[in-house]
């Protein structure tokens, strides 16, 4: 494997010398493209008090391709779905190489606080966020409390 | 069926060296030759004979037809306890399967019926790791002969030979039949069901032992398979006896277990690996509907020009956002039409790829007509961007960003977030502009929190949600506050 390119190295630097209040991610000794990634959930959202685990991969091209982020904690959220994929643009067609891993992470956040059911990721949440938005944000609450709270 | 035989002791008889004794003084490996090719001798089948009939090799439906005429030649057939009560030698109550699917690998599977109370069905051994093997093999085998290719080799050389069992009428006359079937489309799972039965399956691995010999040739195909199989598998073997783990039963998950990934070539075998593959389907996808590239004439033809004072932040520095190097005065660096700026090497990369700008995603390509869209500048044309950001004309044709997409909801949040660059920094005033020029644009590495968004594509968020974000992101906006100013490069303060 080639040396890590340098921005990279400048970006976990960075994550480490100035930590985003709530949100955590810790490059693996083994690979350091391979991030493990905590983020709190915004308060006054269902997810306020959890905390959520997330994988972070920085592809070869980095940044020139987006990081491959994942939810590893089960979340109850219209964007995203039973395996933790988060449908968020910045992720996919709007990544921009001026983008950083710190403000997809801060992105990501947002989305909690924001969820956006009219661009679902998962069908039946979002459906269920729409029709009854009540009874979705207390099946986050409860998924929140039940999986993100140790 | 015949139940007359619950009380006799159990006869077994070796395949290795033919020798037979009884299960309860010398349990089930062969005291001779202590071979664990072995089976427990019935009275509807005796492998004593079906050895022999095997050595005949004679057509199968032969065998069974003319089967009392063959005992003739049957040396042992005379020392048969029950052969009175043994109509049929092919019974097909007991399997016995072997390959060697790799060199040094030999595999062997016996399975037999129970016929009475006397004899209890042996659960399968925990430790016993070959007993998924079989059963996913004989399913790979099964479609293996079915296609014409004999997954078996069957030679004279052979230290011990191989049952190969007629296919039974649909109307199975045994009922209780279960066995394990490898060369018969109708398998053990689609006959009649109730019976009891026993599989035993083996395995040894021997550097040079009897039976190693080089497969058929035309098993060839399944020999590579199940040799990458095994090879896969034999790392963990230890490991799995040691631990006493039972391996999945099931053969999706099994093939995944021993494939690691669950995927092999085309195929896919677990839901993980499905998973994966959609993953991959849907980033394509997505990356798909991104802008695409500039040409390379057009991005050879932005001017480059020397970072001077003016390009610096408030602390006197700056850095190109996309390497996040430091840019001193006096580098040269590419300007876009937009007037950010950043290494030529490092925008180029990225343009050539979607045509935006990373910090405002304005193209650089002509848009002024579908006809001219995807034609580069020519060379001698004139820019279209003057490098003075104060005389740039504002050209209304060019899209400054990526208009909010239809779908996109009441958030601002999913389609629509903001640019870095895009909001009002610290120690700036001037917010940046849709579709204007952006004067002083500053790009920042840190995405605005929502709810300060002023950016041109979110809409106001409602005032609890302000209050929320504000709530959250107070102090990482402080924190970030020197950050702002140097580290998102690319523009002067």
């Amino acid at each position: 494997m080639s040396a890590l390119p340098k921005r990279i190295v400048k970006e976990t630097e960075r994550l480490m010398a100035e930590p985003v209040p709530g949100i955590s991610a810790v490059p693996h000794e083994d690979n350091l493209r391979y991030f493990d990634v905590m983020i709190h959930g915004p308060s006054q959202s269902p997810y306020e008090s959890g905390v959520f685990k997330l994988e972070l991969f920085l592809p070869d091209d980095y940044p020139m391709t987006p990081p491959k982020i994942r939810f590893l904690t089960k979340i109850y959220h219209p964007n995203i779905d039973k395996l933790g994929r988060i449908c968020l643009d910045v992720l996919k067609s709007n990544w921009s190489p001026a983008l950083q891993i710190r403000t997809i992470l801060l992105s990501i956040q947002a989305l909690l606080g924001a969820p956006n059911p009219d661009d679902p990721l998962a069908n039946d949440v979002a459906q269920r966020w729409k029709e009854d938005e009540q009874a979705a944000i207390q099946t986050a609450r409860e998924w929140t409390r039940q999986y993100a709270m140790a | 069926m015949a139940d007359n035989g619950n009380q006799q002791r159990e006869l077994v008889y070796c395949h290795a060296c033919a020798s037979d004794w009884y299960r309860d003084q010398h349990g089930l490996n062969c005291p001779s030759c202590a071979s664990e090719v072995v089976e427990i001798i019935e009275e509807r089948s005796d492998p004593r004979r079906d050895h022999i009939d095997i050595s005949d090799d004679e057509d199968e439906d032969t065998v069974m037809g003319n089967n009392n005429d063959r005992l003739h030649h049957n040396p042992l057939h005379r020392h048969n306890p029950w052969r009175d009560n043994a109509p049929d030698p092919d019974d097909p109550g007991i399997e016995h399967v072997e390959w060697n699917p790799a060199p040094g690998v030999h595999l062997a599977r016996t399975s037999f019926r129970s016929t009475g109370p006397g004899m209890r069905p042996r659960p399968q051994d925990p430790n016993d790791i070959f007993a998924p093997l079989f059963q996913s093999f004989s399913t790979i085998l099964e479609g293996a002969a079915n296609a014409g290719r004999p997954p078996l080799r069957d030679g004279p050389t052979r230290a011990v030979s191989q049952i190969h069992r007629p296919a039974f009428p649909a109307g199975n006359i045994f009922p209780e039949h279960q066995h394990h079937h490898i060369h018969h489309h109708h398998g053990p799972w689609d006959g009649p069901q109730g019976g009891r039965s026993v599989f035993t399956a083996t395995g040894r691995w021997s550097p040079n032992g009897p039976g190693l010999f080089p497969n058929d040739r035309n098993g060839q195909n399944v020999q590579n398979v199940l040799a990458t199989l095994i090879q896969t598998m034999q790392a963990g073997i230890a490991e799995q006896r040691g631990q006493q783990t039972p391996m999945a039963t099931d053969l999706p998950a099994f093939i995944a277990q021993i494939l690691g990934n669950g995927a092999h070539g085309d195929a896919v075998f677990s839901d993980e690996a499905l998973d994966r593959i959609i993953t991959q389907m849907m980033e394509q996808t997505n990356t798909n509907s991104a802008p695409g590239p500039a040409s390379a004439a057009a991005i050879a033809a932005l001017p480059k020009k020397q970072v001077d004072k003016s390009m610096m932040g408030q602390d006197g520095k700056a850095e190109c956002s996309v390497c996040m190097d430091a840019v001193e005065i006096g580098d040269e660096v590419t300007v876009l039409p937009c007037n950010h700026w950043f290494h030529g090497d490092c925008v180029g990369a990225w343009l050539k790829e979607h045509d935006t700008c990373p910090h405002c995603r304005q193209g650089i390509m002509p848009k002024d007509g579908p006809q001219e869209a995807d034609a580069p500048r020519s060379p001698g044309q004139a820019p279209r961007h003057s490098l003075n950001p104060f005389m740039n004309p504002i050209d209304p044709n060019v899209n400054p960003g990526t208009p909010p997409s239809p779908g996109s909801g009441p958030y601002g949040i999913n389609n629509q977030l903001p640019m870095p660059g895009a909001f009002i920094q610290p120690g700036m005033q001037q917010p940046y502009v849709p579709g204007g020029y952006p004067r002083y644009p500053e790009p920042t590495n840190f995405v605005r929190p929502p709810g300060q968004h002023q950016g041109p594509y979110s809409q106001a968020p409602s005032p609890q949600q302000q209050q929320r974000h504000r709530r959250s992101f107070t102090s990482q906006r402080s924190n970030n506050g020197g950050e702002g100013s140097s580290g998102g490069g690319g523009q002067k303060a």
